[in-house]
């Protein structure tokens, strides 16, 4: 359908269920009367609006089944009954299987909690072995690691180790190239 | 107020849903027996089974028992409960699309234990008036949802266009231009049914 044949359609449509439902003000029913007295088209399609909506009105009804109101009150009853029970799942579920459960979970919570505790004082142990330099660290790790031991803290300290490492080896490059000059001094002073 | 007062007085639905709110259970029972048969007309009329429609209708009183608090007289009560059972259609329909599960009742008229107006007993005009009704029931089912509502709501259940809009919670507009579009619709299927109308013009 053209556009415009749709709009008109759909104005016709409107004006249809307007004079077939009496909502047409008096001045716009005879306009529109005289137009479907010029229009035999229209004036078909008027009547075929008017025969389904009668249809649609006489639409046999149907009932409700006799035991409608006895099967409702059954199931409010079971709701009402659900809500009441205070151990709805006790057929399902028995009391070893919810302590054990509960356990589970207890235990899960208190070892993640440990292990978050716990975390940060290794990197401080393999970093101390590491650089050598013993349970002494410096304050602004330590104090990261007992107040805030979380992410952040945790990186400073991989970068605290990783310096560590690289001071400690260069330091052992600097040892061994002074024991080899001083190894070859000897070996020239004893020449 | 006893039980047979509340249904012989002429109390209102919106009085009755009040005495509920407040713990009057006898309330509730006389709302059931007013609107359970239209809404299991309308619920029908949505989703083309009777088996459903009733279990539908029976879910819809179950929540109106349920959730009595969340009523609020800003609305009528008829408004409440038919958006109730409207939504509950709709999610049936789009239930059965998504299993793609069609009803047999859909293609085999066996649910004919409506009250088929009688017509001086004529088992010829029984017959044809029952093939139409078929018909009409096949053709408001191919009916997309939003026109579907409206076209049902206003034209068999006879609403008024604000309540409609209500109901369903568009604009006025929207739902005249919803009837108007879904009739169209509706006179392109039923166009041979139609013009063999013998009080044609």
């Amino acid at each position: 359908m053209h556009y415009s044949d749709k709009l008109h359609s759909d104005k016709l449509q409107e004006q249809f269920s307007d004079y077939i439902e009496g909502e047409m003000l008096p001045q716009a029913r005879q306009a529109f009367e005289l137009q479907l007295r010029n229009d035999s088209e229209a004036a078909q399609q008027l009547e075929r609006v008017r025969a389904l909506r009668e249809h649609l009105t006489q639409l046999p009804t149907i009932t409700t089944s006799p035991d409608f109101e006895q099967r409702l009150h059954n199931r409010i009853g079971e709701q009402k009954f659900r809500r009441l029970d205070p151990f709805p799942f006790s057929s399902h579920f028995n009391w070893k299987t919810s302590i054990a459960a509960a356990a589970a979970v207890l235990l899960i919570a208190v070892s993640s909690m440990l292990f978050v505790d716990s975390e940060p004082a290794t990197i401080n142990l393999q970093q101390s072995n590491q650089t050598g330099l013993g349970p002494s660290m410096p304050p602004a790790n330590s104090s990261m690691m007992t107040s805030k031991p979380s992410q952040p803290s945790m990186q400073a300290l991989q970068e605290d180790a990783q310096k560590a490492r690289k001071d400690s080896t260069d330091l052992e490059k600097k040892m061994n190239l002074r024991n080899g000059i001083q190894y070859v001094n000897e070996k020239s002073d004893g020449k | 107020m006893n039980k047979k007062a509340l249904q012989t007085e002429k109390v209102t639905d919106e009085v009755l849903i009040a005495r509920f709110q407040q713990g009057d259970v006898q309330a509730f029972d006389v709302l059931v027996r007013r609107y359970k048969d239209q809404l299991l007309n309308y619920v029908y009329r949505f989703v083309g089974s009777r088996v459903d429609a009733e279990d539908i209708v029976q879910e819809t009183f179950l929540r109106v028992f349920k959730n009595k608090h969340y009523y609020k007289e800003i609305a009528k009560f008829s408004t409440w409960v038919y958006t109730i059972a409207g939504n509950l259609a709709k999610t049936e329909l789009r239930r059965r699309k998504r299993r793609k599960v069609f009803s047999v009742s859909n293609f085999v008229n066996e649910e004919r234990d409506y009250d088929i107006p009688d017509s001086g007993r004529n088992p010829e005009l029984e017959v044809e008036s029952s093939i139409k009704d078929g018909i009409i029931q096949k053709a408001i089912e191919k009916l997309p949802s939003k026109f579907k509502e409206v076209i049902l709501l206003r034209d068999v259940q006879g609403f008024a266009y604000e309540e409609i809009s209500q109901i369903l919670n568009i604009p006025l507009g929207t739902v005249k231009s919803r009837v108007n579009r879904g009739r169209l619709k509706l006179q392109e299927d039923l166009r041979f049914l139609l013009e063999g109308e013998p009080n044609n013009g």
